[in-house]
C-alpha cells in the first residue's frame, strides 16, 4: 500500500488570531448581555438562587445540554477517537443521550415539584427536607462541594490548550477575561441570568457541533473513505474493541467487554446524577405535555447528532487528515484533533467558530458548577445552621465564594494541580454520578429511601473515589470500567439495604411528596 | 480492495448507524411513552 499523504499541521497566523479573537469577543459579549438581563429578575436571596420558577422549556433544555457538555466532551473526546480509533467512541460521548434524555424523563418535573413542595432553593436543601435531616443536607452539600470543586478544576484546560495552539498566544488573558465575565453575570444575573447565558451557549455549541461534524464528513468524501484511510494507517484503528491495549487503567474502556459495557452505565449515572445538570430544573416553570416535548427536542438538538458526530466521526476524520502527526506535538497531542480538523475542513472561519463553541461548552459547565458550590456553603451550611444570618450577608459572602471557586480552575489551568488533587480529580465525575443518581433521582420515586441509606452512599462514594483514582491512574492495577461497577454496585447496595433497615421519613412528608393516585 | 476488506471497513459504520438510529428512536419513543397519559 502506498504511504499516505497527510495535510501539514497549520501554524498560527495573524488573520487566524484576529478571527478567533473576534469570535471570542462575540461569544463573551452575548453571554454577558444575556446574563445581565437577569439582574432585574430577582429581589430576594432565594430568587437569586432559583429565580421565580417560571423559566421556559427551551431555555431550560438548552441550558441543561450546555451544563452536561463540558470542554472535555467538546475537545478531549475527539482526541480520544483520533488517538485510538473507532473503539474510542464508547467513552467519547456516543452515550450522552443515554444519560441526558432519561434525566429529563426522571428528574425534570420531579426536581421542580419536590423543591417547590418542600420550599427548597437548592438541591441539597431539597434532599435535606425530603429526608428530614439537617445533617444529611450538610453532608450532601459538603460532598457536592468537594466533587464539584474537583471536577471544575479541569474545565478550562481544553480551552486554554486550544487557544494557545491556534493563536500562539499565552492563554492567561483569554482565560482571565472569560472567567471574569462569567463571574459578573452570575453575580448580577443570579440563577436566571446564568440560565439564559447557558441556554445561549448550549444552542451555540450544538450549532457548532453540527456544522463541524457535517463539514468533516463532506471533506472526507463519505464514510467509506474515512475508515479506508484509517485501515491503511493501522487496521486496529477501525476495530470496535482494542484487546491489544491494557485492560487496566483508563484503556479498559476500549480494550475489554467489561469496560465497554460500563461506558453507557457511566454516562447514564453521570448525566442524571450531576448536581449542576439536575439543578437546571429547579427554576423551570410548570410543564405541560407540549412544553415537555420542547424540552426534550432542545436537548436532542444539542446532544443528539452534533455530539454524536463530535464524539466519533470527527476524531476519525482528523486522523485521516493529519495521520498520527498531532500525537507528536507536546503537550496537547490528541487535544489538537478537533481544532485542527476545524481548520482543515473549513479554514480559519470554522476554526474560530469551533473555539467559540469550545469556550461555550467549558464556561457553561463551569458556571453551572460554581453557582451550586457557592450555594452549598451559603444556603446549605451557613443559613441552615445559623438562620438569623441576613440574606444580604449571604449574597455578599456568596459573591466572594464565587470568585474563589472560579479562580481555582483558572489557577490550576495555568499551573499543574498537585499530584494528590489529580488522583481525586480523575474519577470525580464517576463518583459524583453514582452517588447523586441514587440519592437524588431514585429518591424521587422510592419513598422507602432513608437518610441513613443516603449518608452511607455519600460516604462510600466519597471515600472510594480517591482510592479508585490511585489504583486506576497511579498504580494502574484496576480498570476504569471495573471501578465503575465497584462504585455503582457498592453505592446501590448501601443505599437500598441501608434504607430498608432504617426508619423512613415521617408519613407527613411521604404523603406530601408521594400523594396517593386518584 | 478485497471484498472481505470492504465489509471490514464498513462494519464499524453499520454499528455506528444502528447506534445513531437507536438512540434517536430511544429519545422520541421514550418521550412519547413517558408523556402519553399526560393531559394536553
Amino acid at each position: 500500500m502506498n504511504p499516505q499523504q497527510f495535510m501539514a499541521v497549520p501554524q498560527p497566523t495573524t488573520s487566524g488570531i484576529v478571527w478567533t479573537s473576534i469570535g471570542m469577543a462575540i461569544l463573551l459579549g452575548v453571554s454577558i448581555f444575556l446574563g445581565l438581563l437577569g439582574k432585574r429578575q430577582w429581589k430576594t436571596f432565594d430568587e437569586y438562587l432559583v429565580g421565580k420558577r417560571d423559566i421556559g422549556p427551551a431555555v431550560t433544555g438548552f441550558a441543561f445540554a450546555a451544563s452536561a457538555i463540558s470542554g472535555w466532551a467538546f475537545c478531549g473526546s475527539t482526541g480520544i477517537v483520533y488517538t485510538i480509533g473507532f473503539s474510542g467512541m464508547w467513552f467519547a460521548g456516543i452515550w450522552s443521550l443515554v444519560g441526558q434524555i432519561p434525566c429529563a424523563w426522571l428528574a425534570a418535573v420531579k426536581t421542580r415539584e419536590f423543591s417547590m413542595k418542600l420550599g427548597a432553593a437548592t438541591l441539597s436543601e431539597t434532599l435535606g427536607r425530603r429526608f428530614e435531616s439537617k445533617g444529611l443536607q450538610t453532608v450532601v452539600a459538603l460532598s457536592m462541594l468537594m466533587f464539584l470543586f474537583l471536577y471544575s478544576i479541569g474545565q478550562l484546560k481544553a480551552g486554554a490548550g486550544v487557544w494557545y495552539a491556534v493563536t500562539g498566544l499565552p492563554p492567561f488573558w483569554c482565560l482571565i477575561l472569560s472567567v471574569f465575565i462569567v463571574y459578573l453575570y452570575i453575580v448580577f444575573g443570579g440563577y436566571i441570568g446564568n440560565q439564559w447565558a447557558m441556554a445561549f451557549q448550549g444552542a451555540f455549541l450544538g450549532l457548532v457541533g453540527l456544522v463541524l461534524g457535517v463539514a468533516a464528513i463532506v471533506w472526507a468524501g463519505g464514510f467509506h473513505n474515512i475508515t479506508a484511510s484509517l485501515y491503511a494507517q493501522n487496521p486496529a484503528l477501525i476495530k470496535l474493541m482494542r484487546p491489544d491495549l491494557p485492560t487496566t487503567g483508563a484503556t479498559e474502556l476500549f480494550s475489554s467487554l467489561v469496560g465497554i459495557i460500563a461506558t453507557p452505565v457511566i454516562f447514564f449515572t453521570m448525566l442524571i446524577g450531576f448536581p449542576h445538570n439536575v439543578s437546571r430544573f429547579l427554576g423551570m416553570g410548570k410543564l405541560k405535555k407540549r412544553d415537555f416535548w420542547v424540552l426534550v427536542i432542545c436537548i436532542f438538538a444539542v446532544t443528539g447528532i452534533p455530539v454524536m458526530l463530535d464524539c466519533s466521526s470527527n476524531g476519525l476524520v482528523a486522523r485521516m487528515m493529519y495521520g498520527p502527526q498531532l500525537l507528536k506535538i507536546e503537550p496537547w497531542k490528541g487535544d489538537l484533533a478537533a481544532p485542527m480538523l476545524a481548520y482543515g475542513a473549513g479554514g480559519k472561519f470554522l476554526l474560530s467558530f469551533y473555539v467559540m463553541g469550545l469556550f461555550a461548552a467549558a464556561l457553561s459547565t463551569l458556571a453551572g458548577m460554581v453557582f451550586i458550590m457557592s450555594a452549598n456553603v451559603t444556603k446549605d451550611v451557613i443559613k441552615l445552621w445559623r438562620p438569623q444570618t441576613s440574606d444580604k450577608s449571604m449574597l455578599y459572602f456568596g459573591h466572594f465564594l464565587l470568585a474563589v471557586f472560579i479562580f481555582a480552575p483558572f489557577y490550576w489551568t495555568l499551573v499543574n494541580p498537585p499530584p494528590l488533587l489529580s488522583v481525586f480529580m480523575g474519577l470525580a465525575a464517576m463518583g459524583m454520578g453514582a452517588i447523586f443518581f441514587l440519592i437524588t433521582t431514585i429518591s424521587y420515586y422510592w419513598k422507602r429511601a432513608t437518610k441513613w441509606g443516603a449518608i452511607l452512599t455519600v460516604l462510600y462514594g466519597t471515600i472510594l473515589t480517591p482510592i479508585g483514582g490511585h489504583l486506576v491512574f497511579v498504580k494502574k492495577t484496576l480498570g476504569m470500567g471495573t471501578f465503575e461497577w465497584i462504585m455503582l454496585g457498592g453505592c446501590c447496595f448501601l443505599y437500598f439495604v441501608g434504607s430498608l433497615v432504617t426508619k423512613p421519613p415521617s408519613e407527613k412528608t411521604i404523603s406530601l411528596l408521594f400523594p396517593a393516585k386518584k | 480492495m478485497q471484498p472481505d476488506v470492504e465489509a471490514l471497513i464498513m462494519f464499524p459504520w453499520y454499528v455506528w448507524w444502528v447506534l445513531i438510529i437507536g438512540l434517536t428512536l430511544f429519545t422520541f419513543v421514550g418521550t412519547w411513552l413517558v408523556t402519553r397519559r399526560w393531559p394536553e
